[in-house]
Parts: C-alpha cells; sequence; structure tokens
C-alpha cells in the first residue's frame, strides 16, 4: 500500500490548504504521475500526482482541509 | 512607443482559460504574456461549482447572459465581460527554494502588474478588501478598493516549475451589474442559506477608468510590454 500525501514542499509555510476536487473516486484504478485531486491554498491550485500504480482509495474527501505531509489517500 | 503586445477582444473565456491550461502544460520559453478580454461570464473554482444548486443558478444566469463556466486557479467567483482585461503572465523556470513561496510569487506579479499601471498613470497598493468579489490577500487596490484580482496555478513536473498567474482587471467595466450577477449566482447556489457570507458590494470596487479617464487599453499595452522589459531578470 502507498500512501498519498500532500507533499510537504508543496507550499512552503504552514498554511492550511483544501482539496478542490478528486479526479477520481474511491476504487478507480489509477496510473503512476497522474493528476489525482487538486489542492488550493491561497487562491492558488495546484494538481497532486499519484505516487504509484492501483486502486485508490479516499481518504479525505472534497472541501476537507488539509496540512502538508497529511496522508489524503492510499493506493493499493 | 508601440505595443507588441495584443490584446485579444470578445473572446470566449472558457475557451481562454482552457488555451492557458493548455499553454502552461506545454510552455518551453522563459515566460509568455497574455492579455484578453472576453464576453460576459461568470467564472468559478471548482468548490463554487459543487454548491447544492450551482447548477440551476448557472441555468439562470446564463438565460441572463451570463454563462457560468469553470476555472483551474483558486478562488471565489469573478465576473468577466467588457471592461475586464485579463493579465496571464505563464512561467517556466526551474524548480528552487523560492519556488514554493506563495507570497513571493503573488509579491513579484503584482508589482509587475502595479508598474504597468503607474506607467499609465495608475497608483496601486495591495491587500484584502472585503466584501470585493474573489476577495484575497493579494488583490490590487487604489484607495482601499479593489482595481484587480490576483490567482495563481501550480504545475510541477520533476525539476520543473510552470506558474500561471492571473490577474482580473476592472477596466472600465460596470461594477454594480458585475457585483449584481455575483449576488444573484450566490443566492441562487446556496438557495439563499448563507449567502450573505458571499455578497459584494460595488462600493468596494474601482476601475482604472474611474482612476484616469483619459487611460487607454493600448495605453495599458504599452505600459505591459514596458515594465515586462524592466522585470525580465526577476522572472
Amino acid at each position: 500500500m502507498t500512501d498519498v500525501i500532500v507533499p510537504v514542499d508543496m507550499w512552503d509555510d504552514d498554511k492550511e490548504g483544501v482539496i478542490v476536487s478528486w479526479i477520481y473516486r474511491s476504487g478507480a484504478v489509477v496510473k503512476e504521475g497522474e493528476v489525482l485531486c487538486e489542492v488550493m491554498v491561497e487562491k492558488v491550485q495546484s494538481d497532486l500526482l499519484s505516487p504509484a500504480a492501483g486502486t485508490l482509495t479516499i481518504i479525505e474527501e472534497a472541501d476537507a482541509i488539509v496540512e502538508r505531509g497529511q496522508t489524503i489517500a492510499t493506493i493499493d | 512607443m508601440k505595443s507588441v503586445l495584443e490584446l485579444l477582444t470578445n473572446v470566449n473565456a472558457a475557451a481562454m482559460l482552457e488555451q492557458e491550461l493548455h499553454l502552461l502544460d506545454t510552455i518551453e520559453v522563459k515566460y509568455r504574456l497574455l492579455v484578453w478580454e472576453s464576453t460576459p461570464s461568470i467564472v468559478l473554482s471548482s468548490k463554487d461549482s459543487r454548491l447544492p444548486n450551482a447548477r440551476s443558478a448557472a441555468d439562470h444566469l446564463a438565460t441572463k447572459g451570463w454563462p457560468v463556466v469553470t476555472r483551474k486557479t483558486g478562488g471565489s467567483a469573478f465576473p468577466q465581460g467588457p471592461g475586464i482585461i485579463n493579465i496571464s503572465l505563464l512561467l517556466n523556470s526551474a524548480r528552487t527554494e523560492q519556488a514554493n513561496n506563495i507570497d513571493a510569487g503573488y509579491e513579484l506579479f503584482c508589482a509587475f502588474c502595479q508598474r504597468a499601471l503607474s506607467l499609465i498613470g495608475v497608483d496601486t497598493q495591495t491587500g484584502s478588501v472585503p466584501a470585493s468579489f474573489c476577495d484575497g490577500r493579494f488583490n490590487i487596490t487604489a484607495g482601499g478598493r479593489k482595481l484587480a484580482g490576483t490567482s495563481q496555478r501550480w504545475s510541477r513536473r520533476d525539476d520543473v516549475t510552470r506558474k500561471l498567474f492571473h490577474c482580473g482587471l476592472l477596466f472600465d467595466a460596470d461594477c454594480i451589474d458585475l457585483c449584481e450577477q455575483i449576488n444573484c449566482f450566490y443566492a441562487l447556489a446556496r438557495s439563499g442559506q448563507d449567502s450573505a457570507c458571499d455578497s459584494v458590494l460595488a462600493e468596494r470596487h474601482t476601475s482604472v477608468k474611474a482612476l484616469n479617464t483619459t487611460a487607454t487599453r493600448q495605453h495599458l499595452l504599452e505600459g505591459l510590454e514596458q515594465a515586462l522589459g524592466e522585470f525580465d531578470a526577476k522572472l
């Protein structure tokens, strides 16, 4: 199992972000490097890429507040 | 000085936003500046497009001549249309420590836009303007009123950081009409619940024309081109 983590270097301070949208739903089969979801902080929107190939299980749904380093999904 | 920059007018906002995303993924040069003015529309972030009655609100606004489209940059609803000039700066740079600094990016982009505005006789500041549409910490303001909103989209692959900086500048738009459309969207999309938190007030906005009646679009293009030359080394 691989955790999908908000990269600690996605932005460089302690602001909180929000998951704007998931491209895939739980149960979807994703490829490594694909865009999984969009994260926004301070009106800056960024893509979060899949760290591995496999079946996605979403932990934090759209609109959830997230921090850098937080696990928001897993891939099996 | 005659500008070589071109203002694309009467374009479709959704098509321009798509074009910007395509350019963001494919840009090979150090930077590129797009300046455009579209037909009327209301542009939402993905988040607002999921409001309970967003679809019916969008249908209603479309019948009034304000189609609703979704964008890939952050923030809340922002109007587009004649009188609103979009300044989109695409940057393609190596990944550095500074690349993840949100404030530094906004400060650089706002400084660039502010320099262009100063060259056409419009002095500005930056900051939040409560009850303005798509409020944020890095609005471009004049006398405490919102003159422009800014947002960003980042695309990072391996060692390359590509960024889209976007500025929606109120040039000679009718702010009363714009605010009415934004308030209409949120009131309908939220079914009247909590829509007050999104209400915007026309008097919290201003425009280039209100600040300098002699400024023209051509003057703005010339200002942007000169500012681009001055900022070249910083981009």
